[in-house]
């Protein structure tokens, strides 16, 4: 209403000025065309100034009201017919008539947000947000589509074949439309399918040939792929960060539930495990990098360098590396049975399964996307010595971290303290990097990284509460002032390359 | 961001990148192609038909089997809304009888000897023979179960089939599934009370279901029978 009547008052003021002399013809033409004067008549069919601006307005307002009543009127009418008829429907017809309802509302919220991606005015992001709500409620009549099947074709679906149906319909759209939402929602519902399928067993069960087991016990390599997938295509860092902490937990949990079916003595196997769980995933993450992808973006023929995720998945590994650390720096940690933690992870205790052919091949395929991703990193030939450097660095400091599990004979004393100077050093170099680099998220993890440390070895060594009151003063006075130091130096972070 | 692309020089110009890279610019070009909601909806009709599939194939190909259930008080049958069917096989007092049910225990050992006996979801083939029909006025059609395997039995004779099975909680699930009594049941039956005076008064008797077996132990249910009435899925 507020463009319509933009566009009286301007074809108005735009008329008195050609009159005037004020501008020429051509530019009131020029206006004329680039505000679309004469849909200012188009709907109304009264040519009158005073008479348009009110009473096309009821107008427009009242046949819009009418409208939306009838659609209103004829939707209920037809819900409440496909709900009085239901058990009189043959079976293959009700399903049908879901697919269409399904193909239906797909279709009307793709159009609808496809013909208005340049959201300039707010009638355009209505349209838009009222696409998205439709696909998404597409996606909700997928799973009663899938329910009703069920029903119907008297298929014995379990809960968790269910949750992972509409997971996979709902990942479907999601990739190809570069709908983040709808993305995370699906990785969600695969998480809650997996949380089901373990806690539940029968996919975890001795011997099972059904689908969702297989897809279950192998759901971290589908997560990473997939999930990989969608942040490319949704061009979203939260769906990156998602995917990688699901893949994480997922391969932790899957890797611990494994067992080799005749025990050969002499190899441990809850340390084996144990080791892979730690030292896999951040590895991933540590060597995968973008930057050195040359992808020809079909949008945008100039750009040729994709980089997207080698930062945040740099951190995330990094994260991932100090957290272990972390833990390990803790005395307590040792002198309980340092494997125990690993418990939390196996809630199948009697129902390991048997390491076959395909859990094995699983582990080849991730140890063989490290090595290509390490190999891809390592051609690259800008910096390559700094980068070698970095990685031998980091990956052996993944190894030792991996190594915690073995040590099992060492002194308590001595393991702490060498996975304390670890962090130490871990917090010091990526401070420093920090501070070389001006770059804000290495300078405050590494702050965070060693006030988290000198706490946690106050608080774990004494119960003198002073001590811990001074100590905790005196971190929080450091950060204070190492913030404001490197916030107001003159040389901004934000304009420096990464190197 | 801008390429100066001249013959000499192949590189692409990589512009100054601002840290942290903005990345939510997506550049969707104006007019997306129909494909992109095409294809992924083809994908979820794929998905939806392929979980009926194995339905569609037993129900077409597969070999047509009786069986018969443990007596049903008929009270149920005007009072719930699902009936389950209780075959004898489902219990695992029957298994035991049955050769192959010491291996099967051995190999996957359950938490408890005498009320979990075997591992939970442990999947294992029945073996289903059926009966001789040397008598052609016998009432007694249905196939019984013979023998239990941990594998789909190689060698089974023509009057033989096997069917797949789960333990679940110290019984049996094959997948048959339940029968769903439909509102139109229940109002057929109020609308006949010399039905449900004979359903009432009627003792207990077994039921005989129709099933389909697959050549890899799936199943499919067709129908039901109590007495004289036949019930379709």
């Amino acid at each position: 209403m507020k463009l319509d009547k933009f566009r009286l008052a301007l074809r108005h003021e735009a008329q008195t000025w050609c009159d005037e002399g004020i501008i020429s013809s051509d530019q009131y033409q020029q206006l004329a065309s680039r505000y679309q004067f004469e849909q200012v008549d188009h709907g109304r069919g009264m040519g009158e100034l005073g008479k348009s601006t009110l009473l096309g307005v009821i107008r427009d307002a009242s046949s819009l009201w009418l409208i939306a009543l009838g659609s209103a009127f004829v939707g209920v009418g037809m819900i409440l017919f496909a709900i009085a008829s239901w058990n009189g429907l043959a079976h293959a017809f009700k399903v049908i008539l879901l697919l269409g309802v399904l193909f239906l509302i797909n279709s009307l919220g793709f159009w609808l947000w496809r013909g208005h991606f340049s959201a300039v005015n707010s009638l355009a992001l209505r349209r838009q947000f009222i696409g998205k709500s439709l696909i998404l409620l597409g996606w909700f009549v997928l799973a009663v589509n899938i329910l009703v099947s069920n029903q119907e074709f008297n298929l014995q679906l379990s809960q968790t074949q269910i949750f992972l149906l509409t997971a996979m319909g709902g990942f479907f759209i999601a990739f190809s439309l570069g709908f983040t939402f709808l993305g995370l929602l699906s990785l969600g519902l695969f998480t809650l399918a997996y949380w089901l399928g373990i806690s539940d067993g029968a996919e975890f069960a001795a011997n099972t040939t059904n689908w969702s087991a297989f897809l279950i016990q192998h759901l971290h390599l589908l997560i990473l792929v997939g999930g990989g997938g969608l942040a490319y295509s949704c061009r979203s860092r939260l769906i990156f960060t998602t995917t990688a902490i699901l893949f994480t937990w997922i391969f932790a949990v899957n890797i611990s539930n494994l067992t080799i079916s005749n025990n050969i003595p002499l190899i441990n196997l809850e340390m084996i495990k144990t080791g892979i769980i730690i030292l896999i995933p951040p590895t991933i993450f540590w060597s995968f990098d973008d930057a050195s992808f040359k992808i020809y973006n079909l949008y945008n023929p100039s750009a040729t360098r994709l980089n997207l995720f080698s930062n945040l998945s740099r951190t995330l590994a990094l994260l991932m590396l100090s957290s272990w650390f972390y833990l390990f720096s803790w005395q307590s940690f040792w002198q309980t049975q340092p494997l125990q933690f690993l418990q939390a992870f196996n809630n199948r205790q009697p129902n390991l399964i048997p390491v076959n052919l395909f859990n094995f091949f699983d582990l080849l395929i991730l140890l063989a996307l490290i090595s290509w991703q390490l190999w891809f990193r390592w051609c690259v030939q800008d910096n390559q010595q700094k980068r070698l450097g970095q990685d031998a660095v980091v990956v052996g400091l993944i190894f030792v971290a991996a190594s915690a599990p073995f040590l099992s004979r060492l002194p308590v004393d001595i393991k702490a303290i060498f996975f304390n100077s670890l962090l130490a050093g871990m917090g010091v170099a990526i401070l420093g990097y920090g501070i070389l680099s001006w770059r804000r998220l290495p300078f405050w993890g590494g702050v965070v990284l060693l006030a988290l440390q000198i706490t946690s070895r106050v608080g774990e060594y004494t119960n003198n509460l002073v001590a811990i009151a001074l100590t905790l003063i005196g971190c929080g006075l450091g950060m204070t002032l190492a913030g404001i130091w490197f916030e107001g130096s003159t040389r901004s972070m934000y304009y420096s390359p990464r190197p | 961001m801008t390429s100066k692309r001249s013959p000499s020089n192949k590189q692409p110009h990589i512009p100054h990148q601002k840290y942290p890279t903005n990345i939510q610019n997506k550049n969707y070009p104006y007019s997306w192609s129909m494909w992109r909601l095409i294809i992924p909806l083809c994908l979820q009709t794929g998905l939806i038909l392929a979980i009926a599939a194995p339905n569609m194939y037993t129900y077409f190909i597969g070999k047509t089997v009786v069986l018969q259930t443990n007596p049903i008080d008929p009270y149920d049958w005007l009072q719930a809304h699902s009936l389950e069917m209780d075959f004898p096989f489902i219990h695992t007092d029957t298994l035991k009888k049955l050769s192959g049910w010491k291996e099967l225990v051995r190999q996957y050992p359950g938490s408890d000897k005498l009320y979990y006996p075997l591992a939970e979801g442990t999947e294992f083939y029945l073996t289903l023979q059926q009966p001789t029909t040397a008598d052609p006025n016998s009432t007694n059609t249905a196939w019984q179960a013979i023998a239990i395997t941990s594998q789909f039995p190689t060698n089974l004779a023509v009057n033989q089939v096997a069917i797949k099975g789960y333990y679940n909680h110290g019984s049996v699930d094959y997948k048959i599934g339940v029968y769903r009594i439909l509102p139109t049941l229940h109002q057929q039956m109020q609308s006949n009370p010399m039905l449900v005076k004979k359903i009432r008064s009627g003792k207990t008797q077994p039921m005989l279901v129709t099933i389909k077996v697959s050549p890899q132990g799936h199943i499919v249910p067709i129908q039901m029978q109590v007495g004289d009435r036949i019930y379709r899925f």
